[in-house]
This record gives structure tokens, sequence and C-alpha cells, in this order.
């Protein structure tokens, strides 16, 4: 039996952005880049993992949003369409950089990428990489929990009960219709909870749910072991609470592992290194210099000189840095002093996107890490949050503190002079939706008050979204975050207007619901 | 909002549809339940960015109804925003004195917070805010705070007339509760998984509960884990051995080493039936009694030390406990110092090897308690240290095993039996408790 446990949770999560009245869009460009540098890297890194039958390695939060769009074929048939632009580039690039021996193997690099991106993407998994997630979760290398429908900030919503409630059923039922099977845990958008969420998560049924460290260091009661094991609220749902160590050593900007200087810069790009003229017919616009993921210089130091990036030095850093996490780990553990019941645990959840997009080398540090600690399970054991709670259901209760993973630890990031003026309307906009749906419940499925109402639902629950006050408030892509919250609610306004009215455009509301394609299922009686 | 509905440039004529409003009346146009709709006639993108354009440009939502709403943003700030119509603010500027020409708007801030017994409750603050900015940051002095406030007019003569009242709001507490309270309870779901292999296999579950408590697991070696029940043929230690043994570390220690079971022998004795003989319980009685007594005083000396707390924060076990009489131990009750006829395990005895003792009407101090118990791990050293068994017996089924932290129990011929197993400081105290009550509960007939 191993001294303790280690849980790695990523959670997987992009805002819904689908633009089909645009012939191409730029925000979509998040998903796609997702997909090759991230998701198919870690897909087959699991399928490896998977390979030498290691069990219960990860905990892997896909949002609902993420889920709607990778099961999209208006989006998977733009995402073949963005391989194959990259694809062109990169052929060109293997010849632009065939006699430099320091970039040539980097255009293989990338052009090797790419052909596994559409091998993996469209011949392995028919477009599909919810399959491939779900067949790991079957074989039981994962456990697939998901999170509020679109990831809206809870404890901002929470002066209207029924947002939340309806934030968290769509959320689950989403997971369910797309997966096929319920999701035992939620991941708290931004990790923002407050006392008597509990209540709402086990009505969406859910059983564990995660905070930030200090959610549970100031529960009440005191956690008796701190951090180092779950608390269950005094109704029975159990919250897991982040380490801030292991967290530190991959998001830290200055201590994280992924600062190394022999890691690939994200930052320099062809995209803006290279001649207009020729990047140009890979620019969405033929104009406007984007990243084209093509990035050929290491981090080398804090100044503008970049030396070319040497794949074979940062695969050593790579080892370094995932045996230093393995041995923290295991010191961590140690230092609980053998305690068994419970058994101790360390809980280290990150965003998923950070591994292979921001991170190039994240998904091999990932595998690495997960295949060390699977080789000596004897000491500390990869688990997932439900096979820990198989074997340690019984555990200290408490109420954890309010709290979230953003800057300065709970809910100022998503509320300030930058984008405060959301909440009025959001607040207002789920009050007049619960009195629609009151009213307007008994609408026939299929019918246009009931589409109506549907689309009034999604419509609100997009304009939730906690990544448009995020944007607000760290700047970028800040008009787009702004025109999202502004058209959200105005179609939702629209929607309901049209449903109290009784007069119903079905030419706008098809123009609605082949624009804002999401939760298809949405029943309207959540908001009741 | 109720803003009528505006004929919009650009609407697709063909697709605009009149319902009644009342349901299933003449006029309405809906799609009967399980049909196939129709798909919709293409649209190009331009149609869809026009649709789109002209939704945005015309349907922003303003705000109607009057509300003042609270949010915590940290432990030491709130926002409040608000709406308050201009015709509703004029008549209640107009109802106070001198047309409320003085009058000032302000927030009025209700501590709702938990207060101490004799403390005015309810106290107020305002603060002055300017309706045109529609909402206020708020920094406070204090966390975990409970408020709630009125957006209203405040006269120079202190009249206030409150317009609309906020929603309650509680900030974050900012450090560690000082409630101490620990309870185990089990998680909501279900513990098995399901769907894949992860959770323990039905044969590995002894080893999950041996792994409970594995430093009590090595039979033979430090401390006899099972001691068979007394009488029990071929066996030369009674289970409960004589309290001066137990007193005397070396004898304690003798009888660990030749009391360790014969797995095999008991087993054998179990299934060929031979006689155990019954456990009465007039034996476990006094065990009991003393254990409720210690308890209570340690409870009553941390109670003494602690803020209050509130009654639905401590156990059943522990509420059932609070209301008996407190008197200082006697030696002789712990089972210290003296051969007293209490018992024959002492609960509380010195620490093996050291030799030191209670004196007869000591009283203990609540460092030592705090010390080595649950309810303040990792303070200081010790003046006193404390230990303590834990005496389990039951009864149970003869044609099932009973396992007890993975280890077989030998039963008598009746199913009965007993065990007598060390408790160590620290926070196993508590859950070798609770594991081992609700193993007991869950066996068979025991």
């Amino acid at each position: 039996m191993p001294q303790g446990y280690q849980c790695i949770v990523l959670h997987a999560h992009l805002p819904y952005i689908r633009h089909p009245e645009y012939e191409s869009f730029l925000e979509e460009n998040w998903l796609f880049e997702a997909i090759t540098e991230t998701y198919v890297p870690l897909i087959l890194a699991l399928e490896r993992l998977r390979g030498a039958g290691v069990k219960d390695c990860l905990t892997l939060s896909l949002s609902p949003t993420l889920l709607t769009m990778l099961r999209d074929p208006f989006l998977q048939a733009r995402y073949l369409a963005h391989l194959d632009k990259l694809r062109r580039l990169a052929a060109r690039e293997v010849r632009r950089t065939r006699s430099d021996p320091a970039f040539a193997p980097l255009a293989r690099l990338y052009h090797e990428q790419l052909e596994t991106a559409v091998d993996v993407f469209d011949r392995c998994y028919g477009r599909d990489l919810l399959t491939a997630f779900a067949q790991l979760q079957t074989d039981g290398v994962l456990e697939l929990i998901t999170t509020a429908a679109t990831h809206g900030f809870l404890p901002l919503l929470k002066t209207e009960t029924t947002a939340v409630r309806a934030q968290l059923l769509v959320g689950a039922q989403t997971f369910q219709s797309l997966l096929g099977r319920p999701a035992r845990g939620v991941w708290l958008p931004e990790c923002g909870y407050y006392p008597g969420l509990e209540g709402l998560l086990e009505e969406a049924g859910y059983s564990y749910f995660f905070t930030d460290a200090h959610g549970i260091l100031n529960a009440s009661p005191k956690p008796y072991y701190g951090l180092a094991a779950p608390l269950v609220c005094p109704n029975g749902v159990a919250a897991f609470g982040r380490d801030p160590e292991s967290s530190r050593r991959v998001w830290s900007r200055d201590e994280g592992y992924p600062g190394d200087f022999h890691y690939r810069d994200f930052y320099r790009d062809i995209g803006f290194d290279l001649d207009l003229d020729y990047i140009k017919p890979f620019m969405l616009d033929g104009q406007t210099r984007i990243h084209t993921g093509f990035k050929y210089y290491r981090i080398t130091g804090p100044g503008e000189h970049k030396l070319p990036y040497e794949p074979e030095q940062a695969a050593a850093r790579v080892a370094a840095h995932a045996d230093d996490f393995v041995t923290r780990s295991r010191r961590g553990i140690a230092a609980q002093g053998g305690r068994t019941s419970p058994a101790p645990l360390i809980v280290s959840p990150y965003d998923a996107e950070l591994f292979g997009h921001w991170w190039f080398e994240g998904p091999q540090w990932l595998e690495a890490v997960i295949a060390r600690l699977a080789a000596q399970p004897e000491t500390v054991a990869l688990t997932t949050p439900s096979a820990y709670l198989a074997r340690h259901s019984s555990l200290q209760s408490a109420t954890p503190s309010a709290s979230s993973w953003g800057d300065g630890g709970y809910n100022a990031f998503w509320l300030n002079p930058g984008n405060d003026w959301i909440y009025p309307h959001l607040h207002e906009a789920a009050r007049r939706m619960q009195a629609l749906s009151r009213q307007h419940g008994a609408a026939a499925p299929g019918s246009l008050p009931y589409r109506a109402l549907q689309q009034a639902a999604r419509s609100l629950l997009l304009a939730q979204a906690s990544d448009w006050a995020f944007i607000m408030k760290s700047g970028t892509a800040q008009e787009y975050a702004l025109r999202r919250t502004h058209d959200h609610l105005a179609r939702f306004n629209y929607l309901e207007q049209s449903v109290l009215d009784g007069v119903i455009d079905e030419r706008r509301l098809q123009a609605l619901e082949v624009m804002d394609q999401v939760f298809p299922t949405l029943e309207p009686a959540v908001y009741s | 909002m109720k803003k009528p509905n505006p004929k919009l440039p650009g609407m697709h004529a063909a697709g605009r549809h009149t319902m009644a409003r009342t349901a299933g009346a003449a006029g309405r146009r809906s799609t009967q339940p399980g049909k196939v709709r129709p798909a919709p006639a293409p649209f190009s993108a331009a149609e869809l960015r026009q649709i789109s354009e002209q939704i945005s440009a015309a349907w922003f939502p303003p705000m109607a109804a009057n509300r003042l709403t609270l949010l915590d943003i940290d432990p030491w700030r709130l926002h409040a925003y608000w709406h308050v119509a201009a015709q509703d603010l004029a008549a209640a500027r107009a109802s106070l004195a001198g047309g409320g020409r003085d009058a000032r708007l302000v927030l009025r801030f209700t501590d709702l917070s938990p207060r101490l017994p004799g403390a005015q409750p309810h106290e107020h603050f305002d603060i002055e805010v300017e309706q045109r900015h529609n909402n206020w940051y708020l920094d406070l002095w204090r966390d975990a705070k409970h408020y709630v406030a009125e957006l209203g007019l405040r006269a120079a003569d202190g009249d206030f007339i409150a317009l609309v009242r906020s929603n309650e709001v509680v900030t974050p507490r900012a450090g560690p509760s000082p409630e101490l309270d620990f309870r185990q309870i089990e998680v909501r779901s279900p513990r098995a998984l399901p769907d894949h292999g992860s959770g323990p296999e039905p044969n590995q579950r002894d080893s999950l509960l041996r792994d409970l408590f594995p430093k009590r697991l090595q039979p033979g070696e430090d401390y006899p884990l099972i001691i068979p029940a007394p009488g029990a043929a071929g066996l030369e230690e009674p289970a409960f051995p004589a309290l001066d043994e137990l007193n005397d570390v070396d004898a304690a220690h003798r009888v660990q080493v030749s009391s360790a079971p014969d797995r095999a022998r008991d087993a054998e004795k179990a299934s060929t039936g031979a006689e155990f003989p019954v456990i009465q319980a007039a034996e476990i009685d006094p065990y009991r009694a003393l254990a409720r007594r210690a308890k209570a005083r340690m409870l009553a000396g941390i109670e003494s030390r602690l803020p209050p707390v509130a009654a639905d924060t401590v156990s059943p076990t522990d509420l059932e406990l609070l209301p008996l009489p407190l008197p200082i131990p006697a030696a002789s009750e712990v089972g210290i110092g003296s051969n007293g006829d209490h018992g024959k395990t002492p609960l509380l005895r010195p620490p093996a090897r050291t030799g030191s003792a209670l004196a007869g009407q000591q009283r203990i101090p609540l460092e030592a308690m705090l010390g080595s118990t649950f309810f303040s791990p990792g303070r200081g050293a010790s003046p006193v240290q404390a230990s303590a068994d834990i005496l389990i017996s039951g009864r149970g089924t003869l044609d099932r095993p009973l396992l007890l932290f993975g280890e077989q129990v030998a039963l008598a011929a009746d199913g009965s039996f007993k065990l007598q197993l060390p408790l160590e400081r620290g926070p196993e105290l508590a859950a070798l408790l609770h594991q081992l009550r609700e193993r007991y509960e869950d066996g068979d007939d025991g």
C-alpha cells in the first residue's frame, strides 16, 4: 500500500467561440491551437501510458463548452481547414530552412506534429476527440469530470440561485449527453466556491469538487489534516484542496519549470518574425500578423536575444523537472508521518492548455511524471478523486471557506472597475429568465415558444461565461469580450420580449440557433 | 424590461409568426413534438451577421427594477451596485422636511454578524454616495462579516428614508477557523467505481483495512493485536491481564511477547465448535464508565479554554458526555499508582519506560490533554504523556469470518470475542474509535 497519493488534475476549458457568420474568425483559433498543441499530445501520452498498464493517473475536466465545440461538425471542419493551411506552411518551412542546421530539424518537428494531429484527429478518431477521452476513461486511465455550463464564475452569480443551479445542471446534463455517463466530480470555474454551493452541487449529482488551498485551510471547523486530506461538507459532498507548492512549481513565472531557459519560447513566432509577403497567405485576413505555432527559439534568458531551440536539451530538462516534481511529492507525503487514515494526498490541478500550448514541453513532462510515479507506487501512488474516495470515504466534516484561485484568492479578478458593469445585467437577466421559464414553461418541446425559451437560456448562459470578465480585466482581446457580453445579453433580451409578446420571428430564432448552437438538449425548466 | 418589440429593418418577412398568448389558442404556430423540424433555408454569413448586428443594436437591456445588490470581493472589500428610478428618488426627497434639499443619498450598512452577549445588535454605518455612479466599492476592517444594506436618503436632521434594501452578504474568512470540532462523516457518493477497475477489488479490501493501522498489524512484534477470550483451551494468558501486570512495564511486555495468538489453532477451535466462555457485560461496564468519565473531564477542561461553539458543532457523542459531573480524577480511577478495583485495564497510564506517574488528586493539566488528543495537533511538548487502550467485545456469526483491521478474529463457540488494542496519541484516537465502531456495526450480527 502506498504511503500516500498524488492526484493530478487538468482543467480543459475554452469559451464557446463559433462564428459561422464569418468566413474565418481569429478567436476560433484558440480551439484549433489547443487541439493541435494540447489535446492531441495529451491523448498520445495517455495512450502510451495505457499501453504501459497505468491506471487512475489523471483527472481531466472537460468544460461543457469545450465538449460541445469538440463535437461540433462545423468547428471540426474548420479545424481541418486550419490544419491544411498550416501543413502547407510547414512544407514551405521545411523547404525554406533545409540548409539551416539549427532550424531545419525544428521545421520538420512542426511538420511532424501537424501530420500527427491529422492522424489522430481525422483518421484515428473520425474528428471526434471525445471518443478518445471516453475510451481512456473506460480503460481506467483517467477520470473525466466537467464544470459549469459556460464556466460562469459562481460566487458572483450567487445572488440568483437559479443562475447557479442552471449553470451546474446544464453542465452536468451536457457532459452526460455527450459522454454517456455522469461526471462524479466538478471543477468549479476558477475554483470559485462559496459556503452553500455544495447544496447545488449535490443537486446536480456531483460528489466532489476542488477549492484553492485557503478554501480548505480556512474551512470551519479547522481542517485537522490541513491540505493533506479532503474534507466532506455536511451534506456529504467532498472538497479537495489545491496544493500550493506543486502548483507553484508549474505555474510560477519565476520559479516554475516552464520558465527554464532551455524550453521553447512562446512569443517568438515566424508569424511576427518573417516577411509579411512570405507569411501573408497564412494570415486570416492577409494583413494582421498572428501566431502560427512555428517557433524556433528557446527562452534563453530574460532579454530579447534568443538562441535556437534544441529539443534534446529541452528533453533533458523535462527529465530533471519530472524527477524534481516526483521527489518533492514523495517528500511531501513522507512528511505526513505515515498516517494511513485518511491516507495523505497531494492535489495538483492545472489548466490543461498550459501543457503544450504555453509550455511546449508540458505534455512530455506530464507523461514523465506519471511514468515515474506509476513505476514506484509503493511510495506515492497516482490516484483520481473517485479512486481515493473509494478507499477513504470517511473524512472530516467541515465547510470550506469562500475562495477562488484567481489573483488575490477571491473574486477581485472578476469584479473590478474594468468589468463590474456586467453584473447588474447578468443578475437582472437571470431573474427575468426565471420568471419567463415559470410563465411559459408549459410550452411544448419543439414549439416556437419552447425554442425561444431554450435560446434565451443559451444566450444568458453564454453571457455569464467567466472568460469575458477575465478578458476585460486582463486586457487581451478586450474588445471581443465586451462584444460577446453585449451580444448575448441583447439576444436574451430580444428573445425574452418575443416570448412575452407572443410574436416570434422564426427566421431570426433560427439564425440565433445557428450561431449559438450550444447545449442542444437544454431544458428551460432548469430556471423554474 | 417591457420594451415594445420594434420592427427591425431587414427582417425576414416570411419568417415572422404571431402567436396567441394563451397556450393552445388559435394562431399559435408550433412544431409538434416528435416531428422532424424542416431544415431552415440556408443562411448566408451576411444574413447571420445582419441579424446579429440588428439585435445587438436594438436590444441591449436597460435596467428596470429598483434594486440594490451587495457582492463580496474578498474578506475586506464589498461592491454595491444599485438602480433607483429617478421618479422614486424625487418622490422620496419630496417627502422629507424642506423638500429634502439637504438630504444625502447614503448606503446604510447593517452589521448582522453574530455578536457577543450583551452587545448592541445590528450596528450600522452610512456611506454617502452619488446616484450617478450607481455603484460603490467599500473597504472593510474585518473579515468574515455579515452585512445587509439599504440605499436611502438621509436628511440633515438624521431622518432616513430607505429606497431599496439589498441582499445579505457574508465576506470570506481570511484565516483559520477558531472552531476545532472534529467529526468524520461519509462521502455521499457510492464508494465503488463501476466503470473501471481502479477501485479496490473485493479480495483487496482486507489489505486496505489492514493499511489503516499498519503499526498494529504486525503480529507478535510490539503488542498483542488480538487477545483471545479468556479461558480458551490451550492459551496461557487471560484476555484481560491483571491491572498490576499492565502497570508494570516489564510485565506488560512479557504479556505482549507471550500472548501472540495462534490463529491456526483458534480457527480450528472455532470451526470445531470448541467452547469459549461467554463474556458478561458486567466485565466491560467498569471500563466503559471509566472511559466516559475520562472523556467528560477532558472535554470540560478544553471547553473552558475554547471560544463558544454552536451546539450543532459538537458531536452527538460529546453532547451525551458533557453534562456529566467533572470530578478531579483520583489515581485509583485512572488506574495510576494504585491497584484499585475499578477495573483491570487502565485507560490512562504512565508512559512506558519512563516510570512517571500522576499523584493521587493531581489535576491533569489542560496542556497535557491538548497535547495528547485530537483537539490540538502539533502543540508543544507536554509535561504529561498519556496512553490508553481500547477494549472491544462483541459477537459474530461463526460461519463467516470476522475481520478487524484485516485480521481474522477468533470467535468463541457462541460467536463472542474480546480484544484489547492500544491507542496512540494524536489523531488516530478518533479515527480508530470510528473505524472500529463502523466495522463493528457493519459486522454480521455483532
